[in-house]
């Protein structure tokens, strides 16, 4: 399985990308060149130079050092996200396909119910009831997205739950932890992982979005999507202070998506190996 | 040693005339059996017959309606310790073998949960690479094979280490659900000679279910013919030209002119 992963390309550069941010992000304050707070308002605008090699926002801050500051709340905050969220779906996914009946029946129509509103306005719904803060743009994410993954995963449990070595596992009287954690969630990974890898770019997305309309971050912390908007605020007289952080979404979020088309590459067992 | 009682069954029908309906449909009526300690009994039917239903019961998987699946004096379905007991003794093969392994287990993996049940029966180790290689060789595979997954196996060699992860458990008794219908003529003989010599090596007792005559006069000792839930025939399989029952005689008569006609061209 590593093998197959370290000899595929993308998968190499996209993961090799994801964890380069993310140590620049824990080290922030070792490698950024600047404090990302401190203000010098004569200085506002300054052109990309050694000392602020991305140049200075409207208040004179260092845009490179927001950058990184700005990774601990875009990344881990997309990562939180979708741990609540795979950690939720799965529960209730594998609750109801695993007991069937009554069980199933209303956790799936819960998710019904869920599926049904548009997911953009169930999040400004839920910001709305409990107050602009960050826990509750990760709370809001993750009340919308469980259902996806639970569905998701009942549909895997079924499928498999049936199948011949689930049989045998049964007819010889393994433990169900064995076909739990043996067949059944292996098998369902595979789809999970592409899933999950695909949606981490959605979350980052929707906590800048969030951000973006001030629901979210609170300024002054330094977030992707908050630079972003004030980076709207001076489009007109500073259009390049937008260009950091929208790149840097950009990127971030292609690279998750290409690591989910090639973890399905790696973790399918019948790809044939190069 | 394994007797089926009076074992009726039905399944909720998946289309219901009323909302809450309840209409059943029943596939066994009445079926009784019994398997003698170091025989082989073998189970003919055409599709939908309910010959896999029948399986089902008999390892334990589906709780007949009525009827009791008793396994050495001890009904299986009563409790938890008949469970117990029909899961020690008890091992299957199926006939699909695409699915009978999973696709992420390597062959080790594979017969290794075979004799992971077998260790935790008799609370021992196993000195596993060589238990493995030891069933792979019982079953006729080089033991090179031990790091390969199931799709890089043809039917033949994947239903063969199947055959091994169920003598693995150390079963008195194997079912098999068709398990060679899905392999070609040639492949077909060479297993059914694997089941006979594994038989008379380890002393086990065979269940045989299966749509295949010819499968059933070269491997078993008994023939039940199975036809819409019912047993219309059950003798000794070198009586089986006696065979009284309509579905039997055809079955018999389309062996009987097809080998003819082989003769006669």
């Amino acid at each position: 399985m590593l093998k197959r992963l370290l000899h595929n390309r993308i998968a190499v550069g996209t993961i090799g990308v994801v964890l380069l941010v993310a140590l620049i992000g824990i080290f922030a304050p070792v490698v950024a060149p600047n404090d990302p707070y401190e203000t010098n308002i004569l200085n506002k605008f300054a052109e990309y130079s050694l000392e602020y090699p991305l140049g200075t926002d409207q208040l004179g801050r260092c845009v490179l050092s927001r950058m990184i500051y700005g990774i601990r709340p875009t990344l881990g905050l997309a990562l939180l996200t979708m741990l609540g969220t795979i950690g939720l779906g799965a529960l209730l996914g594998i609750m109801a396909g695993y007991f069937r009946g009554a069980v199933e029946e209303v956790i799936m129509r819960v998710v019904d119910v869920m599926l049904s509103f548009p997911s953009q306005i169930m999040v400004f719904a839920v910001v709305a009831l409990l107050g602009v803060s960050v826990q509750n743009v990760i709370i809001a994410n993750v009340f919308i997205k469980w259902a996806w993954y639970a569905r998701m995963i009942r549909t895997g449990v079924m499928q498999y739950r049936d199948c011949n070595f689930v049989r045998f596992s049964r007819c010889v009287g393994m433990p169900e932890r064995f076909v739990l954690f043996r067949h059944l969630l292996p098998s369902i990974t595979s789809d999970l992982a592409v899933l999950a890898s695909l949606d981490v770019g959605w979350a980052i997305i929707n906590i800048s979005t969030l951000s973006f309309l001030s629901l979210g971050v609170q300024a002054p912390t330094p977030e992707w999507g908050a630079m972003l908007n004030e980076a709207k605020e001076v489009l007109t007289s500073n259009p390049t202070q937008m260009i950091a952080p929208g790149i840097a979404i950009v990127v971030l979020v292609c690279c998750f998506n290409l690591m989910g088309d090639a973890l399905r590459d790696v973790l399918d067992p019948k790809e044939v190996e190069a | 040693m394994l007797k089926l009682d009076h074992v009726c069954v039905s399944f909720r029908s998946e289309r219901q005339d009323k909302i809450f309906g309840h209409t059943r449909q029943q596939v066994l009526f009445d079926v009784s059996l019994e398997v003698r300690k170091g025989t082989c009994l073998g189970i003919l039917g055409e599709s939908g017959s309910g010959k896999s239903t029948m399986g089902r019961v008999m390892c334990g998987l589906l709780k007949p309606d009525s009827g009791e699946a008793v396994l050495d004096g001890m009904p299986v379905y009563a409790s938890r310790a008949g469970r117990r007991n029909l899961q020690n003794k008890l091992s299957v093969v199926f006939q699909d073998y695409t699915t009978s392994a999973n696709p992420r287990f390597r062959v080790r993996d594979i017969i290794g949960e075979g004799l992971t049940v077998r260790e935790r029966r008799e609370c021992v180790r196993l000195d596993r690479r060589k238990e493995i290689s030891n069933l792979l060789e019982l079953v006729g595979l080089p033991a090179a094979f031990v790091d390969r997954f199931p799709h890089e196996l043809s039917g033949g060699q994947l239903q063969r280490v199947c055959i091994a992860r169920a003598v693995a458990c150390k079963p008195e008794v194997i079912l098999f659900d068709e398990a060679i219908s899905s392999l070609d003529a040639h492949t077909q003989v060479q297993v059914m000679d694997l089941l006979r010599d594994l038989k008379d090596k380890l002393g086990l007792t065979y269940v045989f279910i299966t749509h295949d005559l010819t499968a059933i006069t070269y491997l078993c000792d008994d023939v039940l013919f199975l036809y819409r839930g019912r047993v219309t025939e059950y003798l000794p399989v070198s009586c089986i030209g006696d065979a009284t029952d309509s579905y039997a005689r055809r079955l018999l008569e389309s062996i009987v002119v097809f080998e003819d006609e082989e003769a006669t061209g």
